[in-house]
């Protein structure tokens, strides 16, 4: 793949950057492809399968493609305690979609996190808009708060889009 | 000799000036606290508030960002430096009242009313840090610049005695700084607690040319957050303690591996290790004398895993971080097959302490077994949530009730949580022991890495035993058969007794795999995972009774075993759980009491958070 070439050269020969080289194929594509991997793995010289084991080891690693908005539900103990699964079930009905799903016109990705480090903040939610450096820590979250979340992600997004055309 | 010593001194001196200057400037400062739950609380938005109110009204005064002084609780938090008079401490800011501040710090007032404490000097009517009860029996080592510095400012770390350690280090034999941390007692703060002077003399006597010094900052333990908070407010202080490794193993090169989920941590690190290199303090020659040293920092892909530290390792190198049989041990044979050290983020912090001001200092603090102060974040269901400093031998009581202040909504005590999933829960009977490895051990529960997190009496024990095992599960590497069957298993049984379908012969199957777990896995993940199904199973094993036997969740937790009633005496018919109930299973005229259709009910939960009468009963 032409576009991976230059993020990938750094690490041209060098089978200890897995990591960083997945990493830097995710930041460039969005997720890994079948194809990305492949370059990573060719890039590297190891095998595709070695390369496949790593990214399916990690939750950073997504195989498929993430919509426009990224909301992570923080399933981490202090956050479970405080009631973060009730959070997590309010947000999979108002999107209509499972953790680790993307609904159909690629607007919104619903993933969890096993602990984000702001436990005193719990429950956490984070959200974050694909290519946008920077995510927004949302704290002590309610079900009515996550409601309020999507509804205003949603309205944005129409604006945006009203502003587009 | 001497010019080195004196162009050693000189960085070192004329660094320490600008800090000192930066720290108590001759106007007045304003500092905002912006770690991650400083920033997940506002602080942006009260820092640009500040900027803009003091370019306006052309201010002479400084403005400044600082990390986490612990207290998450309050955030965001605020402080302002009077020259000459106090340096208070505001809580719970907003963009408003920090215009407010503004105006008041120009004036060279303090706002008494918005105040938590003093740090340093007086002001009338607010008490000093170590009064209020949050701060009082806490004992600040590592967390002493957290919050008190810069963290992006070398010359402020410096100014708070930072580097002396290393220059002092570097004029010893790298043996007799070994020695000295095996006089201080430190033990490893990851988890395991293994004495660090003993790691790094197994690794400096170990043969080979290369050696190599890693720093654990995959802080995997849900619930705790300590190691991203020293990271992120004294940045300096572990590098300074990585380099001080790598000078007595006789190592050129380390590594610090951080978390994807941590990427502020990562920031102040990264501009760390640029700083320290601008200064000779990292990298060739460092301070004159000679000694070469780098860092290369490393991200991890977010993996529980990989806190292990065989598994850490095979992560660096790029191969699956499947846990590997010890020994050999990372001292002997670690990272590319050489002599390794590894020691965790909070533990390196506390070495340039140690060296600084002996041996003996550090082995004051604690008890007789554990030295020194822990970190822990006290979390969950309790008033002061934040991190704490603590002397080692303090009771859990003492942390509980007295810094953090008890239990919110005037509910129950049920248990503390310790040491993240590989921890356990310890009843209220047990809140008088003191904290340290073998006391905690003797619980059933483990120090860990220093979550603490606290239940009351609607959390349910069975369903926070299931939730470990969930995580487990997810996390285990899948080497090993014990913990990759073991703990799926036990999952398995856990959410049957969750469901209301466990039966009582299930109790006897997870104590037998718990200890088949346990004594069979690879690694410490295993080893160490069925501790919370044993504490529960030993300090609440009513609870398990209840769900099996009366299919009765007490907390109120386990969906499939509770339900939900309107209060006739607390309801006014206001229909507010009417419009909110998704199901439309609640009906009722408006001043009149209402009724949940048991049949259409789901139990989400959506009347119970709407209702500001607490008219809903879970039963």
């Amino acid at each position: 793949m032409k576009e991976l070439e230059e993020a990938l050269s750094t690490f041209k020969g060098n089978p200890h950057m897995t990591i960083p080289a997945l990493q830097a194929a995710q930041g460039k594509l969005g997720y890994l492809s079948r194809e990305a991997i492949g370059d990573v793995a060719q890039t590297l010289g190891i095998t595709t399968g070695e390369a496949y084991g790593v990214v399916t080891f990690y939750s950073q690693f997504r195989l498929k493609p993430v919509g426009k908005n990224i909301i992570t539900v923080c399933r981490g103990t202090a956050c479970h305690t405080m009631g973060s699964l009730g959070i997590l079930k309010e947000l999979e009905k108002t999107m209509g979609i499972h953790a680790g799903e993307t609904d159909e016109k690629q607007e919104f990705t619903l993933q969890t996190i096993a602990c984000f480090g702001a436990c005193a903040r719990a429950p956490v939610t984070v959200t974050e808009e694909l290519g946008i450096p920077g995510r927004k820590v949302h704290g002590y979250m309610t079900k009515m708060k996550a409601r309020d979340l999507v509804d205003g992600l949603k309205e944005k997004m129409t604006e945006e889009a009203a502003e587009a055309k | 000799m001497e010019g080195v010593m004196t162009s050693r001194s000189g960085v070192l001196e004329s660094l320490r000036a600008e800090g000192v200057k930066s720290i108590s400037p001759d106007c007045s400062k304003i500092t905002v606290g912006m770690a991650t739950c400083g920033i997940a609380q506002g602080a942006r938005g009260i820092f640009a508030a500040i900027e803009e109110e003091v370019a306006a009204s052309k201010l002479d005064i400084a403005v400044e960002s600082t990390a986490c002084i612990g207290f998450c609780q309050v955030e965001p938090i605020v402080e302002v430096y009077l020259p000459g008079k106090s340096r208070t401490l505001y809580q719970q800011m907003t963009p408003d009242k920090s215009r407010e501040l503004v105006a008041a710090t120009a004036r060279g007032e303090v706002k008494k009313e918005w105040a938590l404490c003093t740090v340093e000097g007086t002001a009338e009517g607010i008490p000093a840090m170590k009064e209020i009860p949050f701060y009082k029996k806490q004992l600040k080592v590592v967390t002493r610049n957290c919050g008190f510095i810069s963290p992006r400012s070398i010359a402020e770390y410096i100014a708070r005695d930072g580097y002396l350690a290393l220059s002092k280090a570097l004029g010893m034999k790298s043996d007799e700084v070994i020695d000295e941390m095996s006089h201080s007692g430190l033990r490893g703060r990851g988890g395991a607690g293994f004495p660090t002077g003993k790691k790094w003399s197994f690794a400096r006597n170990a043969p080979g040319d290369q050696k190599y010094v890693i720093c654990n900052g995959d802080e995997g333990d849900p619930g705790a957050y300590m190691d991203r908070a020293v990271m992120e407010g004294d940045p300096f202080a572990v590098l300074e303690g990585l380099t001080i490794a790598a000078y007595a193993i006789g190592s050129s090169q380390g590594f610090l591996y951080t978390r994807e989920e941590y990427p502020l941590a990562r920031e102040m690190m990264d501009n760390a290790i640029e700083s320290a290199k601008k200064y000779g303090l990292l990298g060739k020659n460092i301070l004159g004398s000679g000694f070469d040293f780098d860092v290369r920092i490393t991200k991890g892909a977010g993996s529980f895993v990989c806190g292990e530290e065989t598994a850490l390792i095979a992560s660096i190198e790029g191969k699956l971080p499947n846990p590997l049989p010890r020994p050999p041990y990372p001292a002997i044979s670690g990272l590319f097959g050489k002599p390794t050290v590894i020691n965790n983020v909070e533990t390196l912090a506390t070495v340039p302490q140690i060296i600084r001001n002996g041996a003996d200092w550090f082995s004051s603090m604690g008890t007789e077994s554990t030295k020194g102060t822990k970190i822990f974040s006290l979390v969950g269901k309790i008033n002061n949530n934040g991190l704490v400093e603590v002397p080692m031998g303090i009771s859990l009581r003492e942390i509980v009730f007295d810094i953090g202040g008890g239990i919110p909504k005037g509910r129950k005590f049920k248990a503390v949580q310790s040491g993240g999933p590989s921890g356990g829960l310890i009843p209220e009977e047990c809140l008088d022991t003191p904290v340290d490895y073998e006391h905690l051990e003797a619980l059933g529960a483990i120090m860990g890495s220093g979550g603490m997190i606290v239940a009351d009496d609607k959390t349910c024990m069975v369903d926070m035993t299931k939730f470990f095992f969930d995580f487990l599960n997810y996390e285990s590497c899948g080497k090993c058969a014990p913990c990759r069957e073991g703990i799926r298993q036990a999952h398995d049984i856990l959410e049957d007794i969750c469901s209301g379908e466990g039966k009582e012969e299930d109790l006897e199957t997870l104590g037998e795999l718990a200890h088949t777990v346990k004594d069979f896995s690879l690694c410490a993940l295993g080893g160490t995972a069925p501790n919370s199904l044993l504490t529960t199973l030993r300090y609440f094993k009513d609870e398990y009774y209840a769900h099996i036997k009366d299919k009765r969740c007490p907390a109120g937790v386990c969906k499939k075993l509770i339900t939900y009633h309107v209060d006739p005496e607390k309801c006014s018919g206001c229909r507010v759980c009417i419009k909110v109930c998704p199901q439309g299973a609640i009906s009722g005229e408006l001043k009149k009491v209402h009724l949940i259709d048991q049949e259409k009910c789901i139990k989400c939960g959506a009347c119970l958070e709407a209702c500001k009468l607490d008219a809903i009963i879970v039963e």
